[in-house]
């Protein structure tokens, strides 16, 4: 008889894997106490107290208001882009293409030490500004400031999409409706954008989800003022009341969830619908492209803008901070010039650990969450079984799960199994709630390489005498290779970056970067900040280099 | 006992049915073509021979083993049933050697190093594949990968031998050559083969036995000459040959044969089911019989020239009567605008 147990025994333990947390959760947000006290009875109270909070209430605004303005700035900038980048003779696009990219995989701790050193009260560019125009008319820490910095921190996401779907739209539709009379921009707007609409509003949908997930920035730049948002109200709960109030951050995630959650299950559905308009054009022609005219060079000044606003000015801040002892209004550069930073992070064990740490988590264990995934993706690859099928529902729901969160339920996890107890403040629970948390990601990556493996090449392996594992190891795996080693770079530029999910699960031994930075930001030591975020830069800079040097796609 | 036994195999896909019961069997050094139209489920039936597809309900038996029984619950894998296939891409793995390829299967088998490579070399010879053992199948011109599929499917020596469309990815030359290739071999390697084919010609040429399938079923089967001489069907009347049909009223019936009038075009020719007068009936007329008859042959009808081609080799006419239209080849060009042209009884058949 087929024997395909082994499919379901790997769908049923990813089951787990996934729901064991989302069940923690739901469970202890009905406990009055944290799940592993003696003292925890069920109650459902705990909604109506956090329902009752109007701190509560002050988060959820501000983060529908941030996401909406995310999704108000980001879509029509990212399609603007995309349709520049794609239909039009900006000049430079081969090099500007690639830096598109970038904002994607810089840490948003970095970003936002970057913002302060740079524009913050006494920021560089605000010091600069102060010495030739007077004051500055911004204030970085304001709503207005922060819904910026993450609309144009996210344009890449709408580019993305925007450009895929534009990609697939035949030249000769525009021509067509140009040889008729129409004007390039009466041709862009009504024939191009009506084709790619389904892909604008799936990138809404995404930027609207990330602006809920969203936690460095708000944390940074919103805290000062004790403007919160839904991410930051969770984490504030670790250390509100004396102790952690397990219960409470349960139900804080639960509501998170449940916004998170139909957006994403959204963005699925509207994805296909996208999928099934974009492959009206088969026919790959030459597209021609349409002339800017006078337009061309302040269409190429707009997008270095961007570019400067998102990348350059906060990475200039913080490679600025940290070759300086100090800054200030009445503070010269040369005079403060210093490598002790540097040195600094090398001293200091915590930091010099972090730095290690991270990047064997995201070299090491990036390539074992691969491992995962692969494993994962082979169970249900080309498989017949309903359980491999139900996984692809499944995976949605660590989709709905911010970083923070899946480190919470990690931690939680590893809390309340008594064989994981000891292990969790070590680098593997970090890795768990790591594998967790791109378990989604992951997935499509393999899903996608394996898919490209001709079938009958695995069914003449088949035929020949070779079992389903046997199969895969030689003729899947092996030709799928290049699109394993791709998942493999990108796991290790995300896995490098990632600063929220651990911020739980930190505890003696096994900082990482991206929690130390927030630790650092924490303890106000700005100094050993930059710098590691410079490290930590670099780190993912390099990843990145490898990246466009093997031809690997960031935008995966 | 047959090597190959396929016994009322019966598939779904969701709640359509592909296959509808199909029974067959394959002697040794035999060769079967599965032959239809497309959509009549040939690949289908091939691949749940091969273990690549699960039947619903049937049973098949291998060199007298069985590796499906739908009632009894077994139905064994791919892997275990021992069989060799060919498929229409070749699906010749492209980061292996031509020599690695052909070896997969022995060295699934755990067969010496030494054993494999007598055995690679043998079948790689005899396939006129020696000097090609170390390159890629990339490296190869589509011919070469044919016989390296071929190769690989018979190294580790299975007992029947499946082919997709083994030969539809050959330009129309190298085609003709393979097929006498693959019949020799087949014959002479003493395997039972089941091929599969859209083209009737190829299946004609290549087969021992047809089985002709369409809708998921089997509308008939038999030898070769039996197909083209002795349709039982409609469908098999019109699939095999070149055929023009035509519909009318049953004038005469009887001794065999039946008399059509198709609107004035009086057609005669074997009853594939017995008819009687008055009855509507089809006529199947192989076109290649067609020809102009002599004064007083019979099976003869005055019919009115439309228009002629030049072909190279013959000449091609339509000639017309009626809303009906024929198409008769001559070697040489033809003056008239009128001719009787012989409708063969032999060549015509009424259902």
């Amino acid at each position: 008889m087929r024997n395909e147990s082994w499919r379901n025994g790997v769908a049923l333990l990813t089951a787990l894997f996934i729901l064991a947390p989302v069940g923690l959760i739901v469970w202890q947000s009905f406990l009055t106490d944290a799940f592993f006290s003696p003292r925890a009875g069920v109650t459902g109270a705990t909604y109506g107290f956090v329902l009752d909070d109007p701190g509560f209430w002050d988060a959820l605004r501000n983060t529908v208001v941030l996401s909406v303005g995310m999704v108000v700035i980001a879509v029509p900038l990212g399609s603007l882009l995309a349709f520049l980048m794609v239909r039009t003779d900006l000049p430079g696009r081969k090099w500007i293409e690639p830096a598109i990219f970038l904002p994607l995989f810089m840490s948003p701790m970095v970003l936002a030490f970057g913002y302060i050193v740079s524009i913050g009260p006494s920021g560089f560019w605000s010091v600069w500004w102060e010495r030739l125009f007077g004051a500055p008319f911004w204030n970085v820490y304001s709503m207005p400031m922060l819904i910026l910095v993450v609309g144009l921190s996210h344009v890449t996401h709408v580019y993305i999409y925007v450009s895929t779907a534009l990609r697939t739209v035949p030249s000769d539709l525009e021509e067509a409706a140009r040889v008729a009379g129409g004007s390039p921009l009466t041709v862009a707007t009504k024939i191009t954008l009506p084709l790619v609409w389904p892909s604008i509003a799936v990138s809404a949908v995404l930027v609207a989800f990330l602006g809920f997930e969203l936690f460095g920035l708000p944390y940074v730049l919103g805290d000062q003022d004790g403007r919160m948002v839904l991410a930051t109200y969770l984490y504030k709960f670790n250390t509100l009341l004396g102790r952690p109030a397990y219960q409470l951050m349960a139900v804080v995630v639960i509501f998170i969830m449940l916004i998170t959650l139909p957006l994403v299950m959204l963005q699925r559905r509207m994805l296909r619908t996208a999928q099934r308009y974009s492959t009206i054009g088969g026919k790959a022609t030459r597209a021609h492209l349409v002339p800017l005219g006078r337009w061309r060079w302040i269409a190429f000044a707009a997008v270095l803008l961007w570019l400067y606003a998102v990348v350059l000015l906060p990475l200039s801040g913080v490679m600025l901070r940290s070759v300086v002892t100090t800054w200030g209004p009445l503070v010269a550069v040369r005079d403060v010039l210093t490598w002790d930073n540097y040195a600094k992070l090398a001293e200091m064990p915590l930091i010099r650990r972090s730095i290690v740490n991270t990047v064997i988590l995201a070299f090491v264990g990036g390539f074992a969450s691969l491992c995962v995934y692969a494993l994962i993706g082979l169970a249900s690859h080309r498989s017949p079984l309903k359980t491999t099928r139900g996984l692809d529902f499944l995976v949605l729901l660590p989709r709905a799960m911010p970083g923070i969160v899946a480190g919470l339920v990690v931690f939680w996890i590893f809390l309340f199994v008594p064989v994981l107890k000891p292990f969790v403040a070590s680098l593997a629970a970090m890795w768990v709630a790591y594998t967790l948390v791109w378990l989604p990601f992951g997935l499509r990556l393999v899903s996608t390489s394996f898919g490209q493996v001709g079938r009958e090449l695995e069914e003449a392996a088949h035929v020949t005498g070779a079992g389903a594992l046997r199969v895969a190891r030689d003729v899947t795996l092996p030709l799928s290779r290049h699109g394993l080693m791709a998942a493999w770079l990108l796991a290790f530029l995300l896995y490098s970056r990632e600063y929220s999910t651990g911020i739980f699960l930190m505890g003696q031994g096994n900082e990482v970067m991206g929690t130390m930075l927030v630790s650092l930001w924490n303890g106000g030591n700005i100094d050993v900040a930059s710098s590691l975020a410079v490290v930590n830069t670099l780190v993912i800079g390099g990843g990145i280099a490898l990246a466009l040097r093997l031809g690997v796609r960031l935008d995966a | 006992m047959p090597e190959l036994i396929v016994e009322n195999i019966h598939l779904k896909y969701g709640t359509a049915e592909v296959l509808g019961g199909a029974s067959f069997s394959v002697e040794k050094g035999k060769i079967a073509a599965l032959l239809g139209p497309s959509g009549s489920g040939k690949t289908t039936l091939l691949r749940t021979i091969a273990g690549l597809e699960r039947a619903c309900e049937g049973r098949i038996r291998v060199s007298g083993q069985e590796v499906l029984n739908c009632s009894a619950g077994l139905d064994l894998p791919a892997e275990k049933r021992g069989l060799g296939f060919v498929f229409q891409s070749y699906a010749l793995w492209p980061n292996r050697t031509v020599f690695d390829n052909v070896a997969y299967g022995l060295r699934l088998r755990k067969v010496a190093e030494t054993e494999i490579r007598r055995k690679v070399g043998a079948v790689c010879e005899v396939l006129g594949l020696g000097h090609l053992q170390q390159r890629f199948p990339a490296q190869l011109s589509g011919g070469q990968q044919q016989r390296v599929a071929i190769a690989r499917s018979l190294a580790y020596d299975p007992a029947v031998l499946l082919l997709d469309e083994p030969l539809s990815n050959l330009d129309a030359k190298l085609r003709d050559e393979a097929r006498a290739f693959l019949k020799e071999l087949i014959t002479r390697e003493e395997r039972a083969a089941v091929i599969v084919t859209h083209d009737q010609i190829e299946a004609l040429a290549i087969a021992d036995t047809i089985i002709l399938l369409n809708g998921g079923v089997i509308a008939q089967e038999g030898s070769p000459e039996d197909l083209y001489n002795r349709p039982k069907t409609l469908f098999t009347a019109d699939f095999i040959g070149n055929n023009v049909r035509i519909s009318g009223k049953v004038v005469t019936a009887g001794d065999g044969f039946a008399t059509l009038d198709c609107d004035g075009l009086r057609v005669t020719g074997r009853m594939g089911q017995p008819k009687t007068v008055g009855e509507d009936g089809t006529a199947v007329c192989r076109m290649d019989r067609l020809t102009l008859a002599a004064p007083g042959e019979p099976d003869a009808v005055e019919m009115h020239r439309a228009t002629s081609m030049f072909l190279g080799e013959k000449w091609e006419h339509v000639y017309r009567l009626g809303g009906h239209s024929l198409r008769v080849l001559t070697d040489g060009p033809v003056a008239q605008e009128t001719s009787p042209i012989r409708i063969p009884r032999e060549s015509v058949w009424v259902f």
